[in-house]
């Protein structure tokens, strides 16, 4: 099946607010809304969990979806806890104080109502919970030192803790606790969606069914720090997450790639530094895939390169790679306009129209089908109209979708400018690790987990996928031989390659009890 | 140009030349197919020489399978790298299950040959792959059919034994791909995966499979190494030393006879099987083909000759004009007289050069290599262990580039020189010190600085079956609580498992879970060193049912561990190693975690590590359910 046949892809019901809130309804149609393209992987994760959340509390976790229905949902500001964990200075100094308790508790109480974290009722519940003062200090520091990105410079409201739990997920806020957008910006979203439409969905539910238990030990001593109030679902989203297909390849990539992590039964949360990047990872390959197919193009290829000491022809490949897809998204944006825009605008020479009436059929043409209004009152001709539509949609594209795929690649050490000036993909360490872990499962032959490569990530490493993702000229049999044993002594080096003689290595899953 | 019609070296060299050029076929040169078990026998011909030969140290083990006089029969897959010695052992086999000996003379080079064999009475045909990486399908092509069938019926033989047998030397990376080409459909498709475990997990056999699988890749290196000494040293061409002592190429003068006196040395052969044994330890391991090369490229060794390696004339020259050191044995034993993309060729020289050694030193022996001469503090040390060398302790080009160096010469080049020369000045050295004097330990001149107490401490009473000190345990532990807990603790008397708060291998993890003594207790919990196939293994057990996780200790993880709790981490291999103790920690803790949930019971209390003064670790307990 073509993922672009009608019949696979949905459209956003018109009346939702989604539609009416975008300048121009265009990549999302052919991405869905919305790709992000400032959206960190992390924070991506964490507006991921809190939809897998709400939709557990409907009963509902994982349960299909449609592009057609726009379900409602309700977070959660969580203000007591994220007070307490960020909002929250004079702790440290009270609990440094030779006081006696009750009078410690007394003066942070005063401090935090002065911060406005108030009611009182809410930090004597707090109170309550700890036999002692220096306890509840401990475990705010403990908890204060798993901050999500501590290093950006946000202000309290826009800032996190590591996901042990329910209890730990919130919605970004303002100060005055009310409804923000600038750190969750709907990828998540995406990705729920992505993947309630994998056939591995029911699988997924069960993992994520236990992390969403209020009951994990981690959850239980991170809900400590915030109120009974706190789990009301006090911040209600409207509904607007909309993803066109109701089946694609990439959803199935990603959904096998989590599940081979949850699977290894890592302990705790420590699957979760793996989960991050490959999430950000598929939907920058579903961005990519998704492009070149509307574009009528292949599906993408990324030669990637392991950094050589000496510049190598591999390095120009990848370039080239990195910027062929990097246009993709474009490519795509010209190829659906000509489908769907030109091809069905109400045609200026149909006679049995004035001139003036196709023009206002075509603007609202435009409107219906794209939610294009443009503020200018005046357009000459249709053809004036369709430059303006043209143009507004490529720069909406320049400014945010057309930078995903660098971006997400940047950001999960995927691609690189290190030794250049220009951008190619070259893995780091950390991302090789994820890579095997998520796709090896005790061990693999070296050849075998490079065609696995390419065939789940499209990735290139050695000569046999050049020569297929290639055309002959850009391909040279012994560069990408050299690239491939550069792979190989990384992986080994870092203890997840075992040579067994000159003609046989295996790849190994360093999680694995079983390969040690 | 037929055979017989050219001329022979034998014809025109002398005895002892024809043995020394033919030996030197086995040095890193090119000349294609030189010593391959299929050639071997022409060229030994033309020189009038015996080839080396050493029983294969897997021979008897095959033999000890294969009697079929006494009813014994079995499969066989013999895998390895190129020059392990599958095909000499494969054509050994042939000869004494009664095959004629056009294997042994290369008459015959056939990939597949059947043989008639009584076992017991009971008449077997038995089928020899001599090489399968010519009998099975290139890449990309598919079986024939009459191929795929003989493969079915070896799955068959292993599977349900009859009358038919296979013995099978195939190259194991050729082996996998082969049969991941096998149709689906196949009957033999399924044997893939056996193949692959026993492979991977590193066995000789499986239940329910009439096979024997033997990896040759597996042997030890040293084992190999004692063999390859004995072999060449014991050779009666040697007489060329007494005999033709007139001769410059076999008097005292030449770096032939220099670099043969040392090999015969016992001290000197001690410490080169030591390093073998080590590269063993660290899961390297040599083949045959490569051994025999580092033994020829030691005796004939020189960087000015034509291929690096010296013939006949070019001993003659270095002989007569008194520059035997230029073609020393220590610098040849770690291919310095090879450029470093023709070292590079070489597992054997890639092994070697882990050690770093040549490359790493102490004060104290680039003191005594300098200035050991003039300076008193010195002399007596150098004088010893240096100067008296009767073979290199003379060597006019390191002294003139050494006094250039002590004269604060500004010659960038010659500083380079200098640099080279001392790297091999610090191998003889290492070859020359004696064992047991911690201020001269050889291996403070090698990268593993703690070779010495592995050897002593891990090794020996391991190999005897002796327990292993708890001192020795202690430091490991002491290098695991640094890595694992991310504080700079001391020598403690338990291994602290413990946790971030987010991932269990947060650079900081303070988050205490368990501890394991030290003393075994009373639960069953216990940290030992095991020893596995010749391999020690540090072993964590939790409870009573021997739950826990292993953690191979390879020399580069005790050196790892060791300087870790010697306060420096160590640059060069601490990626690696801590990659692996990192992953190490995930195991014991998932199994920590999963014997938790089936003992089940209350909460632990949150307990919070802190680093106190001299590298204790304090408890802070928290009165918060964990």
């Amino acid at each position: 099946m073509n993922f672009l046949d009608s019949e696979n892809v949905g459209a956003l019901p018109r009346g939702s607010g989604a539609f009416a809130d975008v300048s121009i309804w265009l990549e999302e149609a052919i991405f869905g809304h919305r790709l992000w393209y400032r959206q960190t992987p992390w924070l991506i994760f964490l507006e991921f969990l809190g939809v897998a959340d709400a939709f557990a509390r409907k009963g509902a976790l994982f349960a299909p979806t449609s592009p057609e229905e726009t379900t409602p949902y309700d977070l959660r500001f969580r203000p007591t806890l994220r007070n307490v964990l960020f909002n929250n200075d004079a702790l440290p100094r009270i609990a440094a104080q030779k006081r006696d308790d009750p009078s410690k508790w007394a003066a942070w109480t005063d401090e935090m109502l002065k911060a406005g974290a108030g009611p009182a009722g809410r930090l004597e519940e707090l109170q309550r919970r700890f036999a002692r003062f220096d306890d509840f200090a401990e475990l705010v520091a403990l908890v204060r030192q798993t901050a999500i990105e501590p290093g950006s410079n946000r202000r309290w409201s826009s800032r996190f803790v590591f996901p042990f739990g329910v209890g730990a997920l919130f919605s970004d806020a303002t100060l005055q606790m009310r409804r923000d957008y600038t750190v969750f910006g709907r990828t998540g979203e995406l990705l729920y969606l992505m993947l309630t439409r994998s056939s591995q969905s029911e699988r997924l539910r069960r993992h994520f069914e236990t992390f969403l238990d209020p009951e994990q030990p981690k959850n239980r001593l991170v809900a400590l720090l915030g109120s009974a109030s706190d789990d009301t679902p006090d911040l209600p989203m409207k509904g607007e997450m909309f993803l066109p297909y109701r089946k694609h390849p990439a959803f199935e990539r990603l959904a096998s790639d989590w599940l081979a992590v949850l699977d290894i039964g890592l302990p705790d949360q420590d699957g979760f530094a793996h989960l991050v990047p490959l999430a950000t990872l598929h939907v920058m390959l579903y961005q990519l895939e998704t492009a070149a197919a509307v574009a009528g193009a292949p599906r993408p290829t990324l030669v990637c390169e392991m950094i050589a000491p000496k510049r190598e022809l591999v390095r120009q490949r990848s370039i080239a790679s990195y910027y062929a897809n990097d246009a993709l998204s474009r490519q795509a944006l010209a190829a659906y306009q000509a489908v769907h825009v030109k091809d069905c605008m109400p045609n200026e020479h149909d006679v049995e129209l004035e001139p003036c009436e196709a023009l206002d059929d075509a603007r609202d043409f435009l409107r219906r089908s794209f939610s294009y209004g443009p503020k200018e009152e005046h357009f000459g001709s249709i053809e004036e109209l369709l430059a303006k539509f043209e143009q507004t949609a490529e720069s909406k594209l320049d400014a945010n979708c057309g930078l995903v795929h660098s971006a997400f690649g940047r950001y999960i050490g995927l691609i690189s400018r290190r030794g250049t000036n220009r951008n190619r993909y070259a893995p780091t360490d950390a991302l090789l690790k994820t890579l095997v872990i998520a796709r090896v499962p005790k061990r693999l032959e070296f050849g075998k987990f490079l065609a696995e490569m390419f065939e789940q990530y499209g990735f290139v490493f050695g000569p046999v996928e050049a020569k297929i993702a290639l055309d002959t000229d850009s391909f040279d049999e012994t560069t990408f031989e050299r690239n491939k044993e550069r792979l190989e002594a990384r992986l080994s080096s870092m203890g997840m390659l075992k040579r067994l003689s000159d003609g046989c290595a295996y790849v190994l899953n360093p999680f694995s009890q079983a390969t040690r | 140009m037929r055979r017989s019609d050219r001329q022979r070296p034998r014809d025109v060299l002398c005895a002892s030349d024809a043995w020394i050029s033919f030996l030197r076929g086995y040095g890193p040169v090119n000349r294609v197919g030189s010593m391959f078990a299929e050639t071997i026998r022409e060229r030994a011909d033309d020189y009038g020489v015996e080839p080396l030969h050493f029983e294969h140290p897997k021979l008897e083990q095959l033999l000890e399978a294969l009697d079929p006089g006494a009813g014994r029969m079995t499969n066989i897959v013999l895998t390895g790298t190129a020059g392990d010695g599958k095909t000499s052992l494969l054509n050994e086999v042939w000869r004494r299950l009664g095959g004629d000996d056009s294997r042994a003379t290369g008459k015959n080079r056939d990939d597949l040959l059947e043989l008639e064999v009584n076992v017991a009475g009971r008449p077997c045909r038995v089928q020899f792959i001599f090489e399968f990486s010519g009998f099975a399908p290139s890449k990309g092509e598919a079986w024939p059919a009459d191929k795929l069938d003989l493969m079915e019926r070896f799955v068959r033989a292993v599977e349900e034994p009859g009358d038919e047998y296979f013995i099978i030397a195939a190259n194991d990376g050729k082996l996998v791909q082969a049969w991941d080409s096998v149709p689906d459909d196949s009957s033999a498709k399924a044997f893939s995966i056996v193949i692959e475990d026993l492979l991977a997990a590193d066995r000789q056999s499986t239940s329910g499979y009439d096979l024997l699988f033997l990896n040759l890749s597996r042997m030890r290196t040293a084992e190999i190494l004692g063999h390859a000494l004995d072999c060449i040293l014991a050779r009666r061409e040697w007489r060329c030393f007494q005999e033709e002592a007139a001769d410059p190429a076999y008097s005292e003068d030449s770096p032939l006879w220099r670099n043969y006196r040392i090999m015969s040395d016992p001290t000197f052969r001690e410490r080169l099987l030591a390093l073998a044994d080590l590269c063993d330890m660290n899961g390297l391991h040599v083949s045959i083909r490569e051994i025999l090369l580092l033994l020829v490229n030691a005796l004939l060794g020189h960087a000015g000759s034509g291929e690096h390696l010296m013939r006949p004339d070019d001993i003659r020259a270095l002989a007569s004009t008194g520059r035997a050191y230029e073609a020393a044995i220590y610098g040849n034993l770690f291919g310095a007289n090879l450029p470093a993309a023709k070292q590079d060729q070489y597992a054997v020289f890639r092994h070697l050069a882990t050690f770093r050694l040549g490359q790493e030193t102490t004060n104290l022996f680039d003191n005594l290599l300098i200035f050991g001469v003039e300076d008193e503090a010195f002399m007596e040390d150098h004088k010893r262990l240096l100067a008296d060398d009767p073979l290199y302790g003379d060597n006019p080009h390191f002294e003139m580039l050494r006094r250039g160096y002590v004269d604060a010469e500004e010659d960038r080049t010659a500083t380079d020189a200098f640099v080279e020369s001392l790297a091999n000045e610090r191998r003889r050295l290492f070859f020359r010190l004696g064992e047991g004097d911690a201020r001269l330990d050889p291996w403070r001149l090698t990268v593993f600085q703690s070779a010495d107490s592995y050897r002593r401490w891990v090794l020996a009473p391991g190999r005897l079956g002796r327990p292993i000190e708890p001192v020795v345990i202690k430091t490991l532990v002491c290098g695991l609580n640094r890595i694992w807990t991310g504080m700079l603790v001391g020598d403690l008397d338990r291994l602290y498992l413990s946790t971030g708060l987010d991932f269990s291998s947060a650079p900081i993890s303070d988050i205490f879970l368990y501890e394991v003594p030290l003393q075994a207790t009373l639960h069953g919990d216990r940290i030992e060193v095991e020893f596995r196939e010749g391999l020690p293994v540090l072993k964590v057990s939790l409870g009573r049912d021997g739950r826990g996780a292993d953690f191979p200790l390879h020399l580069v993880r005790y050196e790892f561990l060791t300087r870790v709790a010697g306060g420096a981490l160590p640059n060069s291999f601490s990626k690696e190693c801590n990659e692996d103790v990192l992953a190490f920690k995930s195991r014991l803790l998932s199994e920590y975690h999963n014997l938790r949930k089936e003992i089940g019971g209350p909460a632990a209390q949150l307990s919070v590590l802190a680093q106190e003064a001299r590298g204790t670790l304090s408890q802070k307990h928290l009165s918060l359910p964990l």
